[in-house]
């Protein structure tokens, strides 16, 4: 069948939007009518060759949308379920994924621009593209691996629900999964774009005490605040490292979030947290970012224990089931 | 947890694919929280 799709052919150039073929789902394969799909920067990093990626790819990993068809064998979903689409899938039978860690899942040793088997379902003018983390969501349709699909309930707008694929999974999953984040700690929070936010709700749903903000970009403060933050630190005017540890009374946070990417946000992030206090680093960092130790912020010092937390460090499908839970209840409430 | 995930708040642009790139020069210019892409 034919899907109109944003294609990337070439690094530093515009995407393409044009019609493609979508071949059939195989075994185990999923086709997915995207719904809608959100905008995310580490789609941007490949666009701009910062995160090297085979090309021609269509981008995409924030989707939500209805399964059309199944292929053979497939079993957890089946066609007019709503989906959210998993940018890590899960086997649920590795080791990983059966001691609590599926979003370490061993399918990630796989190339995650091609279906299971190695081969794309996506042609244009006789040319494979590839299926970025194997969702490509900037397309109408969309063949997946089963185990890359979440089905979720039906009275959440899907044009919601995608936001939970990858912002809400990777902001907030780190204060709930990684670092357990118990009520009345002090959190800081290192970027308060459209993943950052959600870390900061998810602080304030937790019951954090101090929620401290920090971004260089004004209205991204003022969002903050709006999401839960109790302080703002614009690091364009004033050292964010200082002002955390003076706002937080006690020589730097309990916990801290980075959710840049860059060097200098993870020294800071690092550098902003108390002796024994925990930084999570979330942020995608461009290829060749190094996170240096130094004096000042030391991982063997035991001053600070830096984690990574990736996909929220979450189990996608408990995560996702919540949260649109609890965005259907609101919905009901408010309607 | 009070349960009221804000997920409606996140969303500052709905754009067709046809201004994929235009969302992305949005987002650069650090002007949205989150753009969602809808299809028909």
């Amino acid at each position: 069948m034919q899907a109109n799709a944003a294609v990337l052919y070439e690094v530093r150039k515009p995407l393409v939007v044009e019609d493609v073929e979508l071949l059939e789902p195989e075994a185990h394969e999923v086709q997915v009518r995207w719904a809608a799909n959100g905008v995310c920067h580490s789609d941007l990093h490949v666009m701009t060759g910062d995160y090297p990626h085979p090309l021609p790819v269509i981008l995409g990993h924030e989707a939500a949308g209805v399964v059309e068809k199944v292929g053979a064998g497939v079993e957890t979903v089946k066609p007019g379920d709503h989906v959210c689409s998993s940018y890590i899938p899960s086997c649920g039978r590795c080791w990983y994924c059966i001691s609590g860690q599926p979003t370490m899942c061993a399918l990630r040793d796989k190339p995650r621009w091609f279906m299971l088997d190695g081969t794309s379902r996506f042609r244009s003018k006789g040319q494979a593209l590839h299926h970025f983390l194997q969702v490509a969501g900037y397309a109408t349709h969309a063949v997946l691996p089963e185990q890359s699909v979440i089905p979720i309930r039906k009275d959440v707008p899907l044009d919601l629900a995608c936001l939970v694929s990858c912002g809400v999974l990777a902001g907030a999953g780190p204060v709930f999964n990684r670092a357990k984040v118990p009520p009345g700690a002090s959190v800081a929070v290192f970027g308060c774009g459209g993943v950052g936010l959600n870390t900061i709700q998810a602080a304030r749903m937790v019951g954090a005490g101090k929620i401290i903000a920090v971004d260089i970009n004004r209205q991204k403060l003022t969002w903050a605040e709006e999401f839960g933050a109790t302080h703002a630190v614009d690091a364009s005017k004033e050292d964010p490292v200082a002002r955390v540890h003076a706002i937080s009374g006690m020589g730097g946070v309990d916990f801290a979030f980075e959710v840049v990417g860059t060097q200098k946000t993870i020294e800071q992030a690092l550098a902003s947290t108390h002796r024994g206090g925990t930084c999570v680093v979330v942020g995608v960092s461009p290829a060749g970012t190094r996170c240096p130790s130094t004096p000042a912020c030391s991982f063997s010092s035991a001053s600070s224990p830096a984690r990574h937390s990736e996909a929220g460090t979450s189990a996608p499908t408990c995560l996702c089931s919540s949260i649109s839970s609890w965005t259907a209840s609101t919905s009901s409430r408010s309607s | 947890m009070d349960g009221k995930y804000q997920l409606k708040e996140l969303v500052t642009r709905r754009l067709p694919l046809s201004d994929l790139n235009h969302a992305f020069d949005l987002m650069k210019q650090g002007e949205v929280k989150r753009s969602v892409i809808v299809y028909e």
